[in-house]
């Protein structure tokens, strides 16, 4: 069951739920909490000759590797970035979120931005309880037009679900800061 | 030994307790392509066997070529090694503990 606004402001308040930079508070919708567009893209492009295949079973691929070799960084200028049709890029979100071990959530799109076309992730929602860091968007024109990203845009939605039972994997914050 | 909850057969899995907090030294290192890396996957030698998995970068110590990694249970004589959830994929693996031992820079108690 997603969190209410409520719920969210309390588990924010009790600093169980952080985000950083901290989200306004018009951030926080009725079971929701907006997240905003990072300063950084990935556009992934083909490099390597055209008709090879990508087989990520294959021993020795590694994704990092994959999105390093076919990407490129790409900083949001003050005008915004031009988003093709089809085109693809990993983003981030402005906010390092850190869950609970008693939250999970999932990042959807915006209901505008989905209108236009733009999805902000492939099929890869779930953020596990104890996460702590940005998220990963992979976000996709599909529409027909060209679409403008803004830092700091309104990007995606982040929605809270509790978990049943604190997760063994969260840690809760065992690992944090240790290096 | 470490203490186990439930009663299950010897080839389920069991889980500890509390999870226990050792590093594991890495041989290899592949970081996200972005100016300010998040995360990264991380190979370990388990006695020949290549293990892979996806970490934060906050639990990585470049200078020791080490991880932070939790011991979760066991499942017959392997032990289940996991990681802090990340965005990219599997952080979880099983491994028997002599290979463990060999790779670790901490006691499973933490201490160095």
């Amino acid at each position: 069951m997603a969190l209410s606004d409520v719920e969210i402001r309390a588990e924010i308040r009790a600093k169980r739920l952080i985000f950083d930079p901290e989200v306004d508070d018009d951030y926080v919708d009725s079971s929701s909490v907006d997240l905003q567009l990072d300063e950084d893209l990935i556009v992934l492009a083909p490099r390597s000759s055209p008709g090879v295949l990508v087989d990520p079973t294959q021993e020795g691929f590694r994704v990092m590797d994959f999105i390093r070799n076919n990407g490129r960084v790409q900083v949001i200028p003050d005008a915004g970035y031009r988003m093709e049709p089809n085109q693809l890029v990993i983003a981030r979100t402005l906010e390092n979120i850190t869950l609970p071990k008693h939250l999970a959530a999932r990042v959807e799109g915006k209901s505008t931005l989905a209108r236009l076309g733009l999805s902000v992730h492939v099929t890869a929602p779930s953020v596990h309880a104890g996460f702590e860091g940005p998220l990963y968007l992979e976000m996709n024109n599909i529409g027909p037009f060209p679409i403008v990203l803004h830092r700091g845009m309104k990007v995606a939605q982040l929605i809270l679900e509790h978990v049943g039972l604190p997760a063994l994997k969260g840690y809760e914050g065992r690992f944090q800061g240790q290096t | 030994m470490q203490k186990l909850r439930g009663k299950l057969g010897p080839d389920m899995f069991r889980s500890y307790e509390e999870p226990v907090i050792i590093a594991l030294s890495y041989e290899e290192i592949w970081k996200d392509p972005f100016p300010k890396p998040a995360e990264a996957e991380v190979q370990f030698n388990l006695s020949g066997e290549k293990k892979f998995a996806f970490v934060p970068l906050f639990i990585v110590n470049e200078e020791t070529k080490s991880v932070k990694a939790a011991l979760l249970g066991e499942s017959g004589d392997r032990i289940l090694v996991s990681f802090p959830p990340t965005n990219f994929g599997q952080t979880r693996f099983l491994s028997d503990e002599a290979s463990l031992a060999e790779i670790a820079l901490l006691s499973k108690n933490g201490e160095g």
